[in-house]
């Protein structure tokens, strides 16, 4: 079967776990009495009429009838009322988006490289310092809790050496653009504003944003980094001991030559199979990094929902994340794909 | 005397967390110009090891502690290949002498095609020729031809690393065609049938025979003057290993190589090989032409062997007692507590392999 | 008497593979410093936990309350100067937070509530996952199929924030309606959080415990077993389980350690513990606001989050590197050398 073949199948099998997912979701709000629920369809403060409210979603009828309006609503974008946030839920989550989108991109490509380079010269110099200091840190990392670290992060690097602050960006990078966008001196191309900040010619802006997410991404990076080096470690070790490693050998190759070019793609393919994994470790890492620095986007926003019992944001989030992480092992498993060639035929 | 290759004194430890493993302890043997010797003995024995000794990728924790590995070339000159540093040794790795093994599935990298593992080795160590070839059909004094003269005369250069990285044009279109086109030829040689739709396949989609001539093919590809093969067609069926057994022999002939081949089996020994090396428990107890050898074998243990070989109509004969332990092995002849010959001398000191009759070797204490 | 000398000797020798093997795993444990630091700090803080009534006596009312896993205040602490965390003193040996609760007390107490959320949680998800992965590994088919959508569906949504979605959902009180009378079951947040952490972690139980079912159920003993008419029940508990008993082991000894950082997350979030609580987590969020005012002086409140979080990573390193002697031991393949 081709690659384009295995991509259509996944997309289609795709479908079955999205629609789980919002039963699950769903039967979470199965919890609440009628009223609350009103929330996932209209602002509740606004509502003169219950009964036409009730009457218009269906929210008396039976189980069944329910989830279909619901999901009705959900498909033309319709997430309820966030009250925490006094604005609808979807538009909510769109515009706190780009900030979490920011650190997301910033954290993954070290970490999955950097996982990879240190998982690898872990299982080529087995029991040695290398290995022992990679596996040290690897494993106190994953211990760490993700709020006590960052706060560990800030009070060093912020409250001692004073860089680094907490935040998106500095106060007068956020006037600029605040001003910016008013005056037209600042056009918002993405909602990142490393990227924005190219984009409007204003670098020291895009400097700013680096700086503001140099600790947050650190956080992320240093609590998932372990789950890559682990895989990659242990996929390295196995793969050794296989027996084209040796053929390789008796062909002529270096012991370096055959790592880099046979061992190593073999050896990959359990780690990309945890970057999938790691999507969703990154997507929880979010919600504590974003609070404890102080960051405006989805997780920040979300905790403060779940705290205040606002739970169609909540709901919303999770239905989000839910898709981003179903998304993202749908990419991961056709680079699966890719890199082996077996997996095809299943 | 010319051989090509010549292991002397064999000695190789493993140091394992149970104890250590003597796994070779002073093998001798001598691979001639043009000659099949089988190396046969039981699982365990050290033939395999053997093998890979000569290639000197024996894995850790294994150490070969004494003895020579010499290699004999064309040109008549003795190396000892124990002494030759790493970059030396892949030169004559896959070139002068090749290995194969036993499981051919596993030999091979599953996400490789099989046009792309044999043209590595190919482009490792033939490259020269084929560039040369490619530049004699380039009419035009180009780019192309300058490229490609540059990497013929300095392959180490700076340039020749980083073309090949360059998207579009360090594609060296001209290049992959000609390896192509030497890739189907040897898979042609390997008796495979429409050789140019093999190319394109990846390990898994190939029967057990099948891998197994890729795995030649690979191993022929640059004309090696040693085959080792390491029980190429234990793992196939009896049909297929017939196959095999008879391509490696028509292949030996036609390309002039000497085959160094492993097996447990005597009844493919008796058919392939030109001489026989017997092994026990890290040494060698015999040496003869295999005719010689089947008809007046002279160590006892050899004697067991043949005599416990199945015949209809006769009762099954084994030999007593249990191979030793090579960790502690037994004092002196490895093979004395099963020997019913063993004599004082047995158990003081390793007899040395010598000549008792003409090219008939034998290590043993009767002689 | 020699009967008996003899029965014993037999029975010694019977026992040698075993004995080998202990020796073997003592001998790979003794070469493996981490393993015997993750086995001491286990060893060490399960001690606390259990001579917590020892080592911080619970105070009785005013200051303290009646349930001794409510952290006591320090009411003799002026009204007004109360909401600022002091640092370490003889009365306080790691300070107070905001609002003056002993962080000592909390630290202490809170040992116990890290194991019990932990070993809770693992013990639930376990007998959930073990029930479930058995039927779909060993029946196969649509109870299969079924059961595995269902892992994937709940899967799907990242642990956190389906913890975070059902711990706001949950309902305190839960009535039961038996028919003849109507209970109420009561859950505190806690309670909450556990049930919540159950209900996201039993699926990754069952995937890995119908995985290895999977592979155990072709081998040829399960035939033998099942030739000799064996109950598919029998075949299950005395054959299949014990085989694939290596991977739970490892995986409820690592799960320990992330159940123990998802529930203080949650706490931290405020979302975990009520406040006062002795909880790790809850004693950090406690002095939240404290220690974002003075974020710029670490000096200041480095005792409010410093003490507790060590006690949580500590805890936390601890059970990993258990989990992972445990999978550099029982790992066959990985052995011998």
């Amino acid at each position: 079967m081709g690659l384009g073949t295995y991509t259509i199948r996944r997309l289609l099998l795709l479908i079955p776990i999205l629609i789980g997912v919002t039963v699950i979701i769903f039967a979470i709000t199965e919890f609440f009495d009628p009223y609350a629920r009103a929330a996932l369809y209209v602002d509740p403060t606004k509502v003169k009429d219950w009964n036409a409210v009730f009457q218009k979603y269906g929210l008396l009828d039976p189980v069944y009838i329910r989830y279909f309006r619901w999901i009705n609503e959900v498909l033309h974008g319709n997430l309820g009322y966030s009250q925490e946030n006094r604005m609808f839920v979807l538009p909510c989550i769109m515009s706190k988006f780009p900030a979490t989108a920011e650190i997301v991109l910033f954290s993954i490509p070290p970490t999955i490289l950097l996982g990879i380079y240190l998982g690898i010269k872990s299982a080529v110099h087995r029991d040695k310092i290398v290995d022992h200091a990679t596996r040290v840190i690897a494993i106190i990392g994953w211990s760490l809790p993700t709020f006590w670290s960052a706060i560990v992060l800030l009070s060093v690097f912020y409250g001692g050496f004073g860089l680094f602050p907490p935040g998106r960006l500095g106060s007068a990078a956020d006037d600029f653009i605040s001003r910016g966008v008013r005056s037209g001196a600042w056009t918002t191309y993405t909602g990142l504003n490393t990227v924005d900040g190219l984009l409007n010619g204003q670098l020291w802006i895009t400097w700013d944003a680096l700086i503001h997410l140099f600790l947050p991404c650190l956080n992320l990076t240093i609590v998932q980094i372990a789950l890559i080096i682990r895989v990659m470690r242990s996929s390295m070790l196995e793969e050794l001991n296989k027996g084209y490693v040796i053929t390789a050998r008796a062909k002529g190759l270096s012991q370096n030559e055959v790592i880099s070019k046979h061992v190593r793609r073999n050896a990959l393919i359990p780690a990309v199979t945890i970057s999938g994994l790691l999507i969703a470790g990154m997507l929880t890492g979010l919600v504590i990094t974003e609070t404890v620095f102080h960051i405006d986007g989805l997780g920040a926003t979300a905790a403060r929902a779940a705290l205040h019992l606002d739970i169609p944001f909540v709901l919303g989030f999770a239905l989000f994340t839910a898709i981003i992480f179903v998304g993202a092992n749908l990419i991961v498993d056709i680079l699966y794909a890719y890199i082996d060639p077996r997996i095809r035929l299943a | 005397m010319s051989y090509v290759v010549d292991v002397e004194d064999l000695v190789l430890r493993f140091y394992t967390y149970e104890g250590v493993v003597k796994a070779l302890e002073g093998v001798d043997l001598k691979v001639k110009e043009r000659e099949t010797l089988g190396v046969v003995g039981e699982t365990g024995c050290g033939k395999t090891m053997t093998g890979l000794s000569i290639l000197v990728i024996t894995p850790p924790p294994g150490k070969i502690e004494e003895g020579k590995v010499l290699y004999q070339t064309k040109s008549g000159k003795d190396v000892n290949l124990l002494s030759l540093n790493e970059r030396l040794l892949r030169h004559i790795r896959g070139k002068y002498i090749s290995m194969i093994f036993q499981e051919p599935g596993a030999a091979l990298n599953p996400i490789y095609t099989v046009e792309h593992q044999i043209a590595e080795v190919l482009l490792l160590h033939r490259k020269k020729e084929l560039l040369e070839r490619v530049i004699a059909q380039i009419e035009k004094d180009g780019i192309e031809k300058k490229i490609y003269k540059k990497m013929l005369e300095n392959p180490h250069s700076l340039t020749t690393k980083i073309l090949p990285k360059i998207p579009i044009v360090g594609r060296q279109k001209r290049l992959k065609k000609e390896v192509k086109k030497e890739v189907v030829s040897i898979l042609k040689e390997m008796e495979i049938g429409d050789p140019e739709r093999v190319a394109e396949m990846h390990p898994h989609e190939l029967s057990g025979g099948m891998q197994q001539r890729v795995v030649i093919a690979m191993a022929l590809a640059c004309n090696p003057r040693l085959l080792i093969a390491d029980e190429p067609t234990t793992s196939l069926d009896v049909t297929v290993q017939a196959q095999i057994l008879d391509l490696i022999r028509r292949l030996k002939e036609k390309f002039g190589s000497s085959v160094l081949y492993i097996t447990h089996d005597m009844g493919v020994i008796a058919e392939l090989s030109d001489r026989v090396a017997v092994m026990y428990a890290g040494n060698v107890c015999e040496i003869a032409e295999v005719k010689e050898l089947f008809k007046s074998p002279f160590h006892p243990y050899t004697k067991a062997l043949l005599e416990s070989i199945p015949r209809p109509g006769e009762e099954f004969k084994s030999i007593r007692g249990m191979v030793p332990n090579l960790i502690e092995p037994p004092k002196g002849c490895r093979f004395h507590p099963r020997c019913p010959f063993a004599m004082d001398a047995c158990t003081k000191e390793i007899p040395k392999i010598k000549e008792v009759k003409k090219e008939h070797f034998v290590a043993c204490y009767l002689y | 008497m020699t009967s008996i000398m003899a029965k014993l000797r037999e029975f010694k020798r019977s026992r040698q593979p075993t004995i080998k093997e202990l020796k073997f795993i003592i001998a790979r444990v003794k070469k493996s410093p981490l393993s015997i630091v993750g086995l001491v700090i286990v060893a060490v803080f399960a001690g606390i936990a259990v001579l917590a009534p020892v080592l911080a006596p619970p105070v009785p009312p005013p200051m303290g309350k009646s349930d001794p896993f409510i952290i006591w205040k320090d009411l003799s602490i002026p009204a007004a100067e109360r909401i600022k965390p002091r640092p370490p003193s003889p009365t306080h040996p790691f300070g107070t937070t905001e609002e003056s609760y002993d962080i000592y007390y909390g630290c202490i107490w809170g040992t116990i509530t890290a194991f019990r959320v932990g070993l809770m949680v693992v013990a639930f998800s376990l007998v959930i996952g073990i029930v479930t992965g058995c039927l779909a590994g060993y029946y196969g088919g649509i109870i299969d199929e079924i059961l595995m959508r269902f892992t994937d569906m709940t899967l799907a949504i990242p642990g956190l924030i389906l913890a975070m979605a059902l711990v706001v959902a949950l309902p305190t009180d839960i009535p039961l309606n038996l028919g003849f009378t109507t209970l109420t079951l009561s859950l505190t947040k806690l309670d909450k959080v556990l049930l919540a952490l159950v209900l996201v972690g039993w699926p990754s139980y069952t995937r890995v415990i119908r995985g290895e079912i999977l592979k155990v159920r072709v081998e040829d003993y399960i035939e033998a077993a099942k030739a000799t008419g064996c109950s598919d029940f029998r075949v299950m508990t005395r054959h299949v389980l014990p085989n694939s008993i290596y991977p739970i082991v490892i995986m409820g000894s690592l799960d320990t350690g992330s159940i123990v950082l998802t529930a203080a997350a949650l706490s931290f979030l405020g979302l975990g513990a009520p406040p006062g609580y002795a909880d790790w987590g809850q004693l950090i969020s406690l002095s939240q606001n404290y220690i974002y005012s003075n974020i710029s002086n670490p000096a200041s409140n480095w005792w409010v989050w410093l003490i507790p979080g060590l006690f949580i990573f500590t805890f936390v390193l601890g059970w990993n590197l258990l989990g992972d002697a445990f999978r550099d031991i029982l790992d066959p393949t990985l052995r011998r050398r």
